[in-house]
């Protein structure tokens, strides 16, 4: 019996940008991952690693210049727009800035039933009435349905993107830094709330992030990029426990809190000076911060591999191998 | 992490009663409501809330900065080196600020003048308050530049802020806060629009810039975490009043008020496997109020008594004196 | 044992009231609803115009050239078939030919404000359209777009005006073509700049993850931001263009004559402006207040809206 299609699989994805007149930033750089059904897979990088633009990509908005997205098998790059109109619904992503990510003049209720709407499947009321029981499976009041996005709070306005995502019962949900500008509380909530909906839909889920805490406690699964290129990827509590990659290490070692819990609490960044993304570093892209950093790293790229079950990194010499 | 070893010495902040009214929608509300600490030299002082609470009012009213609806109570004290801020004329005022009293805001890019290099805006405090000529000032700025960590400073002083990354910029703005030498820095969650990495980097520096200087710290922000570990005594603050005085290394082991516990509680673990619950709590943090009957946290709370919602509890402390905390059912045992 | 009575109030006296948030119809403010009496006051005249007991716009007095207001003239009211003659109190006065001021300015404020109405309709549907376009797909449209809006609004607009009348003759609805066609750039850039701003919100992106086409991400999801920003601006070029048709008629190139228009009867009144100025002052006074009010209008429907576009 032949192995199920994996739910989505990058194959050295690219993505670049235009800065100015004839400069061309890489923001991400033959980038290659898959996800299996029901998993979670953190995405973790600083600013300017190109976690987001891989997000885009994803959901081809726009689609990427050269790289494969094989969604259940097939191809997003390469189907008929036709196609991937019809593959759209079964894709959906969250998105940080729930202002932005809300039509400032449509009511909330109106936003939740648009996805209805757009399929042109139901009347009106039947729409109406669907998105009030969408609201209440959120944790929202159904009497909010006539607000505006102004005037709900940030945790709210998140359950409104969650409901509109899931009105159209995604396979995939890619969520780009949902609880980053959240109160503690309120985030706690949402990832509830997140943990509640991928159980009771069976989603599989992106989960974008710089915060490696909540990333520990979302993910199965956690890849690190940096500067557009992937690091490392490995299980979540392997990759905390012992860190294969010095930026990872760097990474867990960043956040503040009484008592350290990885094995290499004496890895710091050199400097944090970060490199420019349209003049990358050669060779290894960590190098000028890497405080492990050899001969080596400055001439030579370093490529994935294994260093462990299931365990990859990009390192010359990893912290832990096999 | 000691406090201060003169016990005599008078300490460098007293706040007493701290009230700030604000006009929000055609109501008169109290945004700070009775806030008392002190601060002595050479520690910090970690406020920590989330938005709503007032933290940022609160370190506004002690600089004058307050917007044109809001104001400080009447019988509002902020003693600074023996006089007391808010009986201030504009001029004195004016004095105490950098060269007294030094604040860091949260985004740097909107802190900085876009249209002015950095040299002339960390120049602008040092010839304004210290009277320095331009020469003089621009050799400073550099030296300011490369002791706050900005490499290649000779260069970077004629750089405009958009020419720099965040950290770089966060930076600058702690060099025209030390620029005249304050003996009080009031940082306004200055690492929060900062990447994970950086923000570790200015941390570091913000206590290495304590402990060569001995100035005194106040450092708000909304991540418990930072202030476990960063600062000396932690003011958790809910609805404009603070609820728990608590030594860092107690917070977030031994909070007894449950507001403190279930924020502690609510943050993602770095022991625990993925996909573990969080403790949530139920409900939003509220707005500004009026009059608040009782504790605020009331309706949130699942201590909550009969007295919780009627009368609101004073701050008292333990036996030490060192743990203050303002709840009639406060937690007793320590966090596992 | 301390309950809330012992954290006493004492708020400070002299903190002063900030602005609160007022309903949509409460901050349009009450010199809103002066202007919109005014222009409602206008429109119905210069619709109903035929109702009233006016005289004849064209009937020229010659017994009573350039006369002061409250003068007895004699005028041709119409009734019954055939033009009665009858004596009336000219209430403004007749012009340096002897017409009825009033019903001259009652009849010309047809034109007026046909011009003034009908040009921004021109300017919002397609600059607006060109602008959203535009801000939408980037790249080559824009650039051909704003290329061209760029040489309409180089191009001297007295000059086009000229070339217009020349071309095709003089009347009104050339006037309202002309005039219409160069208030599109300007529509366009108020599109343009309101659809790059909501273009990259990601609330379009979420639009388009829901497999909406262009056409309903438009339609839908931009236009309704930028339909007020293009509403309030329409309300100042209504008196821009008020005064642009005055300003014609007054060098002559206007409506031709018999059919007053305000700019025309300014004109007429210039030689007698020392005997009687109430002939191109009355005009001129009322178009003043007509102007002033769409320009109120504008403003406060900006303030109303405006918070609401804060929101985002």
């Amino acid at each position: 019996m032949t192995k199920p299609a994996p739910v989505l699989k990058i194959g050295n994805l690219k993505v670049t940008y235009e800065a100015g007149r004839r400069r061309r930033i890489q923001a991400v750089s033959d980038v290659s991952f898959e996800m299996t059904q029901g998993e979670t897979l953190g995405l973790v990088g600083e600013s300017g690693c190109g976690k987001s633009s891989i997000a885009r990509a994803v959901m081809q908005l726009p689609p990427p210049p050269s790289g494969r997205v094989m969604f259940f098998g097939e191809d997003l790059t390469g189907v008929s727009p036709l196609r991937l109109r019809q593959l759209r619904p079964r894709l959906q992503m969250i998105f940080q800035d729930s202002a932005a990510a809300l039509n400032p003049r449509r009511k909330v209720g109106e936003t939740i039933a648009m996805p209805l709407r757009v399929a042109g499947k139901a009347p009106r009321e039947n729409r109406n009435k669907r998105a009030r029981e969408m609201m209440s499976a959120v944790g929202l009041d159904p009497a909010l349905f006539g607000h505006r996005p102004f005037q709900l709070s940030g945790g709210q306005c998140q359950r409104v993107q969650f409901a509109r995502a899931l009105m159209t019962e995604p396979a995939l949900l890619i969520c780009d830094e949902p609880v980053s500008s959240l109160d503690v509380s309120i985030q706690a909530q949402i990832l509830n709330l997140l943990e509640q909906v991928r159980i009771r839909h069976g989603l599989t889920i992106l989960f974008i992030s710089h915060d490696m805490a909540v990333v520990k406690n979302v993910c199965d699964r956690v890849a690190v990029m940096y500067l557009g290129r992937l690091c490392e990827a490995a299980p979540t509590e392997a990759l905390y426990r012992q860190p294969a990659h010095p930026y990872t290490a760097v990474l867990i070692n960043a956040i503040p809190m009484a008592g350290p819990v990885i094995s290499r609490p004496d890895i710091k960044a050199v400097t944090t000076d970060l490199p420019s993304p349209i003049d990358p570093p050669s060779g290894c892209r960590f190098h000028t911060r890497c405080p492990l950093a050899r001969d080596r790293c400055a001439k030579v790229e370093p490529a994935m591999e294994s260093v462990g079950p299931c365990r990859q990194a990009a390192c010359h010499y990893p912290l832990c191998s096999g | 992490m000691t406090a201060s070893k003169d016990p005599a010495r008078p300490p460098l902040l007293q706040v007493e009663n701290l009230g700030v009214f604000l006009q929000h929608k055609e109501r008169l509300v109290r945004a700070v409501d009775a806030v008392s600490f002190r601060l002595k030299q050479g520690q910090t002082l970690g406020i920590v809330g989330e938005s709503g609470c007032g933290k940022t009012l609160l370190c506004r009213s002690l600089l004058g900065l307050l917007p044109g609806c809001a104001a400080v109570a009447p019988n509002a004290k902020a003693f600074f080196d023996g006089r007391d801020l808010f009986r201030l004329s504009e001029r004195s005022l004016n004095k105490v600020r950098a060269a007294g009293i030094a604040m860091i805001f949260q985004d740097p890019l909107s802190s900085l003048n876009p249209v002015m290099t950095i040299g002339r805006q960390i120049c602008e405090p040092l010839v304004h308050h210290l009277g320095m000529t331009a020469g003089k000032a621009r050799s400073r700025a550099v030296e300011l530049l490369y002791s706050v960590g900005v490499s290649g400073a000779e260069q970077r002083v004629d750089q405009y802020p958009h020419q720099m990354s965040g950290g770089m910029r966060q930076r600058v703005a702690i060099a025209i806060a030390l620029s005249c030498g304050p003996k009080l820095l009031i940082a306004d969650e200055p690492t929060t629009a900062l990447d994970v990495t950086v923000q570790a980097a200015i941390l570091d520096l913000l206590m290495q810039v304590q402990a060569e200087r001995k100035t005194g710290m106040i450092l708000v922000t909304h991540d418990l975490r930072v202030a476990a570990t960063r600062t000396h005594e932690v003011a958790v603050m809910y609805a404009g009043r603070i609820v728990e005085r608590i030594s860092a290394g107690g917070l977030l082991t031994h909070a007894r008020v449950p507001y403190t516990r279930a924020l502690v509680d609510a943050i993602p673990k770095m022991d625990r496997p993925p996909h573990t619950p969080l403790r949530s709590i139920e409900g939003r943090p509220p707005g500004p109020a009026g009059t608040i009957f009782g504790c605020a946290f009331a309706p949130r709370c699942n201590r909550e008594i009969e007295k919780c919602r009627t009368r609101t509890p004073p701050m008292r402390s333990d036996r030490s004196g060192r743990h203050g905390y303002a709840c009639w059912n406060p937690v007793q045992e320590a966090a596992p | 044992m301390a309950d809330c009575t012992s954290y006493p109030m004492n708020p400070p006296r002299d903190i002063p009231p900030a602005a609160r948030r007022k309903s949509f119809s409460e901050s349009l403010g009450e010199s809103f609803w002066l202007s919109a009496i005014w222009l409602f006051c206008v429109i119905i005249f210069a619709v109903t115009a035929d109702l009233w007991p006016l005289a004849e716009y064209d009937h020229m007095n010659w017994q009573s050239p350039a006369a002061p207001p409250g003068t007895e003239i004699h005028v041709e009211v119409p009734g019954g078939g055939r033009p009665v003659e009858m004596k009336q109190v000219s209430l403004l006065g007749t012009d340096t030919m002897g017409r009825d001021v009033l019903a001259r300015l009652i009849y010309g404020a047809r034109i007026s404000l046909a011009i003034g109405l009908i040009t921004p309709c021109i300017g919002m549907v397609i600059g607006g359209l060109l602008g959203m376009m535009a801000g939408f797909y980037r790249g080559r449209v824009e650039a051909v777009i704003v290329a061209v809006m760029d040489v309409i609004l180089a191009f001297p607009g007295l000059v086009f005006l000229l070339a217009i009348t020349f071309i095709l003759g003089p009347g009104l609805n050339h006037i309202i073509l002309a005039l219409g066609l160069l208030t599109i750039p300007a529509f366009t850039r108020v599109a343009r700049a309101n659809t790059l701003r909501c273009a990259r919100l990601e609330f379009v992106q979420s639009a388009r993850m829901l497999g909406q086409s262009d056409i309903s991400i438009l339609v839908l999801e931009i236009l309704p931001n930028v339909i007020w920003p293009m509403i309030v601006y329409a309300l100042l070029v209504v008196s821009y263009m008020i005064v642009a048709e005055g300003a014609l008629s007054f060098l002559g190139l206007g409506v031709p004559a018999p059919t007053p228009s305000w700019g025309a009867m300014i004109a007429e009144g210039k030689e007698v402006l020392d005997k009687a100025p109430h002939v191109s002052l009355i005009p001129a006074l009322v178009m003043f207040l007509t102007v002033f009010s769409f320009n109120i209008m504008g403003d406060c429907l900006r303030r109303a809206v405006h918070p609401k576009e804060e929101q985002l």
